[in-house]
């Protein structure tokens, strides 16, 4: 009784709180997601292209993802945070019950998710990826190498590994072994996760809170100020450009001095690593394929690559947003400052070297996805496609960047939605054109992304310059 | 541009600014003379920070208009901007950076900036070679207030605007500041806005004194005047009369007794002193507080 007291007690302070911004989104999605899988799966079955069994374990299937999102989303990350310094040593009754529970929901979705599949062989790999899911979001980067194997499985078993050693993984001999393995590796990961006493939770996992306190806002950019997140490289390259922006005898130009403001997140050099990182995947991808695969390999490398890289480029101008937000103190001392400037050209400046800043960042992030591409399609119609995705999600990204920065932006999530119903459009207006005329599909993509997006740049722009004075942002807001 | 000598150096008049439905400053008349050191008070949420971020165009105004060193706060000019300091409440900022790193920085965007008095704080303050090369996210909460405070006063301002610049720092910090700050920015007849909690801080420098309440400056005079002069009076409410007293900041009944509080000694006090049952009080500046601000 008293465990069950306890437990509920959990649940309760875990599970039962507001939940934060970014979560709200992932939910919405998810659930226009589900929604969407439910009506296509019933007129499925209405139609009898699929069979009612299926469909029910297609809904199972809906089911036991939300209740795996739900366990790593959300309580995981909140049972580590109630696991305190002070709690982990004061309370380690809570602690236990807290490892306990993080177990239990990590074996309920590891069998569920093997259930659904009807292969008992896949069990360990269920489990590497749950555990993996589960480290990442509580703020331990080493989770991602669990998540690499299982979510890539498909594709290293049928391209990559020998068909000898696929079987004899999967076999029945195999089977105890591996779980076996993958159940001591849950054990060291929980008490990764749940450290005993306060000293540990302090010294040794600081930034992993840092990290979780930081994605509970939303705001993933500041582990990257803060140095947490393979900031420090990063961080040492935005200093270089930072002296030589400040250099002494050099005339610093206000525009520059302006973003260093808004942090390293505004600066050019914030992506280094993203595409240093890309560019390594795509020639990784062009070796091992080219090594291992036929070329039959490549067309489905690319096609399923293709969503990863253009989400890249739609979230890259929401840093920048959330920079402005974010840095609102450090844009009131530069308003003070000579350099800045009266309000209005500080308001013209600002719109400026957003918008260089932003286009210059689309640029350089679409041409590396489409050197990518090259490196692992080669010139062909998968080129221009992804230059059309590049373009359309390009469009959509810079709609975050044309705002009234004076005010509380509450409607940003609705522009949004908007844009990307926009882009939608245009993706079927461009498919209608190139029925009638015969003619790419990329290419009038292209076409008609570039002209909205021009038209749109042109409005946004005179809307920036005429708004009130947006330096520190949000001035006019409630604070 | 109209800063001579004489003329107010911050003039606010009428100004109203509210958040929504709450109206944090309410129609706020006030001004600041050349040297003046002044002390701003009120209680936690009356709009203190509000009022300097107005004060320095930082927020529009609903209503009014505030000028500093003669030009309208909304339009200030790079002569002004580079004649003003500034200490915001929150001290870390720029926390991506080192200290060095966020020196450089500044001084890029001033016209004029003293390296000689940036490296002796640095050095009087304990930044050593290892803390300068450090991120500032990294630093203490009172390391970082000593840094905004350096970065105030670096470029020699004629008007330091101080918004709780000592909330962070211990009593050492704090009496280290202090006196830096009366000898390297008051005597050098800086003008100089002062917002804190600590009372005793502000006995020792501030010459004025200005309490914030209900969005207005309901009291304000010069410090040593308001501790000598200012009384509480406690006397029988029937011999109270109904008009206000020479002076008088408050007054408040309590059963049959009635407390009024004067800002100096008059003749009227010493009338009501004579009364049976009435005893006339000296005040700190913590009774002050307490009462202006209740």
């Amino acid at each position: 009784m008293r465990v069950l007291q306890e437990c509920r007690a959990i649940l309760r302070v875990t599970m039962a709180r507001r939940i934060d911004r970014a979560i709200r989104i992932m939910g919405l999605a998810g659930l226009l997601l589900t929604l969407g899988a439910i009506v296509a799966a019933g007129i499925m079955i209405w139609r009898h292209q699929m069979s009612v069994g299926l469909g029910l374990r297609m809904l199972a299937g809906v089911a036991a993802l939300w209740l795996t999102l739900a366990w790593a989303v959300v309580f995981v990350p909140r049972s580590i945070m109630l696991n305190s310094a002070v709690n982990a040593r004061m309370m380690p009754r809570q602690r236990r019950r807290l490892m306990q529970m993080v177990a239990a929901g990590w074996l309920l979705t590891t069998g569920l998710f093997t259930a659904l599949s009807g292969h008992w062989a896949l069990f360990p790999l269920a489990g590497m990826l749950m555990l993996g899911l589960a480290m990442t979001l509580s703020g331990i980067v080493a989770g991602v190498a669990l998540i690499i194997l299982p979510g890539n499985w498909p594709l290293v078993s049928q391209r990559l590994l020998p068909r000898a050693w696929v079987e004899a993984l999967t076999s029945a001999v195999a089977l105890p072994a591996l779980s076996a393995l993958m159940l001591l590796a849950a054990v060291l990961a929980l008490r990764r996760m749940f450290p005993a006493g306060g000293d540990a939770h302090l010294g040794k996992f600081s930034r992993q809170i840092e990290r979780l306190q930081h994605a509970r806002g939303g705001d993933w950019t500041k582990n990257l100020d803060s140095g947490t997140v393979s900031g420090a490289g990063v961080l040492r390259f935005y200093a270089a450009a930072l002296r030589r922006d400040c250099a002494p005898g050099c005339h610093a130009e206000p525009g520059k001095m302006l973003m260093h403001a808004l942090g390293p997140a505004a600066n050019w050099t914030f992506w280094i690593a993203s595409v240093a990182t890309v560019l390594a995947i795509g020639i990784g991808l062009h070796l091992i394929t080219a090594r291992y695969a036929g070329e039959k390999v490549f067309a489905s490398l690319v096609f399923s690559s293709m969503g990863g890289m253009v989400v890249v480029i739609l979230m890259s101008t929401g840093q920048l947003v959330r920079a402005i937000d974010r840095t609102q103190g450090e844009q009131a001392l530069l308003r003070l400052a000579p350099l800045a400037g009266d309000q209005r050209l500080l308001n013209r400046r600002l719109a400026t070297q957003l918008l260089r800043h932003a286009l210059l960042v689309l640029a350089m992030l679409t041409a590396v996805i489409l050197l990518v591409t090259f490196l692992v399609a080669g010139s062909g119609a998968g080129l221009i496609f992804q230059a059309g995705l590049c373009c359309l999600a390009g469009q959509v990204a810079l709609t975050g960047v044309l705002g009234n920065y004076a005010g509380d932006d509450r409607r940003s999530l609705a522009r949004m939605l908007l844009a990307g119903l926009l882009a939608l459009l245009e993706a079927g207006a461009a498919l209608g054109a190139a029925r009638l005329t015969h003619a790419s599909f990329g290419w009038w993509t292209i076409a008609i992304a570039v002209v909205v997006t021009a038209l749109q740049l042109r409005r946004g722009w005179r809307r920036m310059l005429a708004a009130p004075p947006a330096f520190p942002a949000r001035r006019l807001a409630l604070s | 541009m109209n800063s001579q000598p004489g003329h107010p150096i911050v003039s606010m008049s009428s100004v109203s600014k509210h958040f929504g439905s709450q109206r944090v400053l309410d129609g706020l008349d006030w001004q600041i003379a050349r040297g003046q050191v002044i002390g701003l008070l009120g209680r936690n949420g009356a709009g203190k920070s509000t009022l300097l971020e107005c004060m320095l165009g930082l927020r529009e105004l609903d209503g009014g208009t505030a000028s500093m060193l003669g030009e309208d706060v909304g339009r200030l000019s790079e002569q002004a901007l580079a004649r003003i300091g500034y200490v915001p409440q929150k001290p870390d900022l720029f926390d991506w950076l080192t200290p060095l790193q966020m020196f450089d920085y500044f001084k890029a965007m001033y016209p004029r900036w003293n390296t000689g008095k940036v490296e002796g704080l640095l050095s009087r303050w304990g930044f050593d070679a290892a803390m300068r090369t450090k991120q500032i996210k990294k630093l203490s909460g009172g390391e970082q207030q000593r840094l905004a405070i350096i970065r105030a006063l670096a470029h020699d301002p004629e008007v330091l605007i101080l918004d709780e610049p000592v909330s962070s720092l211990d009593p050492v910090g704090r009496r280290e500041f202090l006196r830096e700050l009366v000898e390297q920015v008051i005597e050098r007849g800086t003008t100089v806005v002062f917002s804190t909690h600590i009372l005793s801080d502000l006995e020792r420098v501030a010459f004025d004194l200005a309490f914030l309440k209900n969005g207005k400056i309901a009291l304000q005079g010069q410090t040593d005047a308001l501790l000598e002069g200012a009384r509480r009076i406690l006397v029988p409410a029937s011999s109270l009369p109904a008009a206000p007293l020479a002076g008088e900041v408050r007054r408040h009944q309590d059963g049959a007794m009635a407390s009024v509080i004067v800002r100096a000694p008059h003749p009227d006090v010493e009338r009501l002193a004579r009364e049976p049952g009435a005893r006339v009080e000296t005040m700190t500046l913590e009774d002050l507080f307490i009462e202006v601000t209740r």
